[in-house]
């Protein structure tokens, strides 16, 4: 957290008592309340069907919440949002740079421009190489880091990430991992993860927000006491093993429940 | 070359065997040539009339691809009318299906009786039979967006033109293609019908040769009416595949 004090040039998010339910399903979310300061990087864990996907949706300003109400600061405009999906659901018809420069195109910005940037942001993940492919022609894994640029070109404040790493192999998803830390260092954005896995959570975020089952409520809220610059050596450290056993407890309270 | 042979002899044998058994039975007389003609004799009525072939199929396959065109285009544009709206897709869809089953044949002299003989009559016989599998197969691929690629769209506020352009449209382009394949073949068969009455084309050529007691040129004219359906799907199929090769897999893989 200590360099989210620092920046605070990210967005500011706060849930306050959101509430959601859906015809059929019933209530989803009953009432959570949290605040997230520029420049963190939280991760939202909770067991499937807990409406994680949901609340990320309502972070975007993609859904409408039925109580409550999320308050953003600092994210104005088109550009302001980044979203990565759990697959990379690029558009199979545009190349890589022209998939990653959409939403700079979709925001009213000169081609040529567009295109310079998203190669700009292609490069920052290490994808220099394969601007002229097409998405059927790349790697899972590679997909993703497309999905990623795309998400990152226009250097948003809050960058929304809905288990983005979860269909990958363990080795691309462990230096995704890092490399998605690396990115958020050197960037003035906040981030919500989402996902199920507690050790990615602890590998990745300064925060982590446990999730109940459905109808789910704040389980926990516990910052994550690791150093700011991690490796991929810290995920056999005790205290990586001590932050994973406390969530990893409030997880398995929250499924009961 | 030797996987050429593989994969074009196969389908070869079974008309080979056909076309050889079948000339051999009306030879020896087992078949009366009235009812059923030697396939030497339709090639040669064929060869023989081939001018008159050579114009009738041309105007056949003009008619069919015009009301191809037609159908394309109003099949596209009312697709997309319908995919944005629940309500005129209620209002209108059941009217779709009902004008899909109203048999071609029956509708023929009414067209007739409003266009007269002619061209106009056989091409919009073609638009008729051709429109609905256009219609429905546009529709379905503009409602199969990936909902994902919709919130991305969403989340970066674009205008309803651009979801339809850049999103919509595009993602349903396979479907589209499948839609102008069953049509394409349709065309021709309705283009055909349409000739039956209206005269022209291969279709007159059917109805008086059949006059005639010409059942070499009957089969004949069938024989080219369906060269000129595969070639009409042809068209298409290389259209498809050189708008889908770098992106579809059902088009990746294939020359």
């Amino acid at each position: 957290m200590g360099r989210a004090s620092a920046s605070g040039r990210g967005a500011g998010l706060e849930f306050r008592g959101l509430r959601r339910s859906f015809p059929g399903t019933g209530t989803v979310i009953d009432g959570v309340s949290a605040g997230i300061a520029p420049g963190e990087f939280v991760a939202l864990l909770g067991p499937s069907g807990c409406g994680k996907s949901t609340f990320l949706r309502l972070a975007a300003g993609l859904d409408r919440a039925d109580g409550g109400e999320v308050v953003l600061s600092g994210a104005e405009g088109p550009l302001a949002r980044g979203f990565v999906f759990q697959d990379a659901h690029l558009l199979p018809w545009r190349d890589v740079v022209a998939n990653v420069a959409l939403p700079l195109e979709l925001a009213g910005l000169e081609k040529p421009v567009a295109r310079a940037r998203a190669v700009e942001a292609l490069e920052g993940v290490g994808l220099g190489e394969a601007l002229a492919k097409f998405p059927g022609e790349l790697s899972g894994g590679m997909r993703m880091r497309v999905s990623v640029a795309r998400a990152l070109v226009a250097k948003p404040r809050l960058l929304l990430l809905d288990e983005p790493f979860a269909a990958l192999d363990e080795n691309t998803r462990h230096r995704l991992q890092e490399e998605l830390r690396a990115l958020w260092r050197s960037l003035p954005m906040t981030v919500l993860f989402v996902t199920h896995s507690v050790s990615e959570a602890v590998f990745l975020a300064d925060r982590a927000l446990v999730l109940s089952a459905r109808p789910s409520r704040l389980a926990l809220d516990r910052a994550i006491h690791l150093p700011a610059e991690r490796s991929s050596g810290l995920r056999t450290d005790l205290a990586f093993v001590n932050e994973m056993k406390a969530i990893q407890a409030a997880f398995d309270r929250g499924e009961g429940g | 070359m030797r996987s050429r042979i593989a994969r074009v002899l196969p389908p070869l044998l079974p008309l080979l065997a056909a076309i050889g058994s079948l000339e051999f039975l009306v030879r020896v007389g087992a078949l009366p040539s009235f009812l059923v003609p030697a396939p030497s004799e339709v090639l040669g009525a064929l060869v023989d009339d081939r001018a008159e072939f050579a114009g009738a199929a041309a105007s056949t396959g003009g008619a069919a691809f015009l009301g191809l065109v037609s159908s394309f285009l109003v099949g596209t544009a009312s697709a997309v009318l319908l995919s944005v709206s629940d309500f005129l897709r209620r209002a209108f869809l059941p009217y779709a299906v009902f004008f899909q089953t109203v048999p071609i044949i029956a509708v023929a002299p009414i067209l007739v009786i409003w266009f007269g003989f002619g061209l106009p009559t056989v091409v919009a016989s073609a638009f008729i039979v051709s429109l609905f599998p256009i219609v429905a197969s546009t529709l379905l691929g503009l409602q199969s967006t990936d909902p994902a690629l919709l919130d991305l769209f969403r989340l970066h506020r674009a205008g309803a033109l651009a979801v339809l352009f850049r999103l919509r449209l595009p993602f349903a382009l396979p479907q589209i293609f499948s839609g102008l394949r069953i049509g394409s073949g349709l065309a021709v068969i309705g283009a055909i019908v349409g000739e039956f009455i209206a005269g022209g084309g291969l279709g007159g050529v059917v109805d008086s040769a059949r006059t005639l007691q010409r059942i070499d040129k009957v089969f004949a004219a069938v024989l080219a009416s369906s060269l000129l359906g595969l070639g009409l799907v042809a068209i298409i199929n290389r259209v498809s595949r050189l708008s889908l090769r770098r992106w579809h897999a059902s088009e990746r893989g294939r020359a």
